[in-house]
This record gives C-alpha cells, sequence and structure tokens, in this order.
C-alpha cells in the first residue's frame, strides 16, 4: 500500500472515530447560535470539512470535542454572524456596563424555585435562553449544556479563565431578570 | 490538610464569599476539599443553603429549556461524501 493511502485512511479513522461522534453536540450548539436548521446545517458542515482539512494540526486521542467546538465557533463568528440579522444582537459591552456588579447580592430577589418552577414552564425559559446575546448565550451553552470547563471555554471562546466565569455570571443575572420580568408580565407577584 | 484549608475552617462564616463559590461548585470547577469545604459552610447557614438550591435549580432549569438536537442523516452523509470525493489521497 502507498503511504499516501496509509495517511488518508489514518486520517479518516481518526474523523470518523473521533470527530464525527461529537456531530450532535455540534449541531445542537449550530442550532442555539443561529436558530435555523439551515444556518446549523452549513454550519456544521464547514466546520467538518475545516476539521478535515486541518486534520494535521489535531493530535489524535487529545480534546476532539473542545477543538470542533472552537472551529465551529471561529467559523460562526467570521462567516455567519456578518450575515445572519440577529435582532436581538446587543453590544455586549453595553450588556456589561448595565450588569457590571460582581456582588453576590445581584443573584437573586427571585425565588426561581418557587415563582419560576411553578409559575414559568418552559417556554418562557426557553424565550429568555434565546433573547441573550450571542456571547452571552455561547458561555452558557458551552457550560451548562455542553459542561465544558472553564479552562476549555476560555480556549474555545479565545478569553481569559477570569472572563468566562464572569461572563458567565453576568449571563446568568440577565436571564433571570428576563425571567423576572416575564413573571412580572404574566402577573406573578413578586416575594420581596 | 493544608493550611488554607485549616484556616478556612477558622473563618468566620462569609455569605458573599459563599456566594461566589456556589456558581463555581454548581459549574464543577470546585476541587474536592473545596466543595466539601462549601458543602460544610452551607450547613452552617440557611440563608447560603437557601441560595444554593435556588442556584441549581435554576441551572437545571436552564439545561432543561436548550433543547438537544440531532444532526440530521442526510448531512452527515453529505459531509462524508464531501470528504471522500474532494480529499484524495
Amino acid at each position: 500500500m502507498k503511504a499516501t493511502d496509509e495517511l488518508k485512511r489514518t486520517k479518516d479513522t481518526i474523523f470518523e472515530k473521533e470527530f464525527l461522534p461529537h456531530a450532535d453536540a455540534l449541531y445542537t450548539f449550530a442550532f442555539h447560535l443561529t436558530y435555523k436548521e439551515e444556518d446549523a446545517h452549513d454550519l456544521v458542515q464547514d466546520t467538518f470539512l475545516k476539521a478535515y482539512r486541518f486534520i494535521d494540526s489535531y493530535i489524535a486521542g487529545t480534546n476532539a470535542k473542545a477543538w470542533l467546538f472552537k472551529i465551529l465557533k471561529n467559523t460562526f463568528i467570521n462567516e455567519y454572524r456578518r450575515k445572519s440579522k440577529e435582532p436581538n444582537r446587543v453590544d455586549i459591552d453595553d450588556v456589561a456596563a448595565y450588569q457590571d456588579v460582581d456582588d453576590a447580592s445581584s443573584v437573586g430577589n427571585l425565588d426561581l424555585r418557587e415563582e419560576v418552577v411553578q409559575g414559568l414552564i418552559g417556554d418562557e425559559v426557553t424565550k429568555a435562553v434565546n433573547e441573550l446575546p450571542v456571547d452571552f448565550r455561547t458561555v452558557i451553552l458551552l457550560c451548562d449544556v455542553e459542561g465544558f470547563s472553564y479552562e476549555e471555554i476560555a480556549k474555545i471562546v479565545d478569553i481569559p479563565v477570569g472572563t468566562v466565569r464572569s461572563r458567565l455570571h453576568r449571563a446568568r443575572n440577565l436571564l433571570k431578570d428576563l425571567l423576572r420580568n416575564y413573571a412580572k408580565t404574566l402577573g406573578y407577584k413578586e416575594k420581596r | 490538610m493544608t493550611e488554607t484549608t485549616t484556616s478556612m475552617q477558622n473563618a468566620p462564616h462569609d455569605c458573599d464569599k459563599v456566594m461566589k463559590q456556589i456558581e463555581l461548585a454548581l459549574d464543577g470547577q470546585l476541587n474536592a476539599t473545596d466543595e466539601q469545604q462549601l458543602l460544610k459552610s452551607l450547613e452552617d447557614c440557611n440563608y447560603c443553603m437557601n441560595k444554593y438550591h435556588i442556584e441549581k435549580s435554576f441551572k437545571e432549569l436552564i439545561i432543561s429549556s436548550i433543547k438537544k438536537k440531532c444532526a440530521p442523516q442526510n448531512l452527515i452523509d453529505q459531509i462524508k461524501s464531501i470528504i471522500s470525493t474532494q480529499f484524495k489521497a
């Protein structure tokens, strides 16, 4: 067998065994970034093709999932974010200025167990997540849905670990605010 | 036991500090020692314990509201076919 054939076979094995198993997770991530099946489809396809093209820079047996998520996230930023009109896009600095308090007391005037869990069912929560600016949604998806560590998220998103932590905190506070507003609109009493 | 752990055990309960640790704990970012320590300090304070459960159910609520998707089979087939035709040995 020719050496090139051998090389191709090794690549195909890595692709098949280490990359493809993450297709569902990547598709979930892509869908929640774009909210369009069509865009998620293209984004995942581009991600896998890039991964194959740059497979030499991937070290077999290492963190394939984080590597693929990074490719997807970069592809999204470079190619999709510009063209996809995002009505809820808020400049991250605006939001940061609006809620830059990293103090614990900002955590809760709302007892989520009582008001949200009992009062607001899934739809409102899904709506609130959808309304999060994409940079905030990204860290929630990576941390809460995919269970990446702060360190992995830092690498995927290209931000320092400390920023991952504060961005997650802000994202959650923002979600709580959104949910609190829904709760009010729907007529649930504030506890305090 | 390390010195930090001992000093933490002797330190008075600090709600603000506990609040910060709760988020880290729920995100799986605390080591076993710190997590044990946190769980112990929660026992000492109803306020913190309550917050811990609120934050925990909040995180679970968020997770359950984000729908997991399956990559469509035609997408997988397409990717495989492009690779086998465009990337030849």
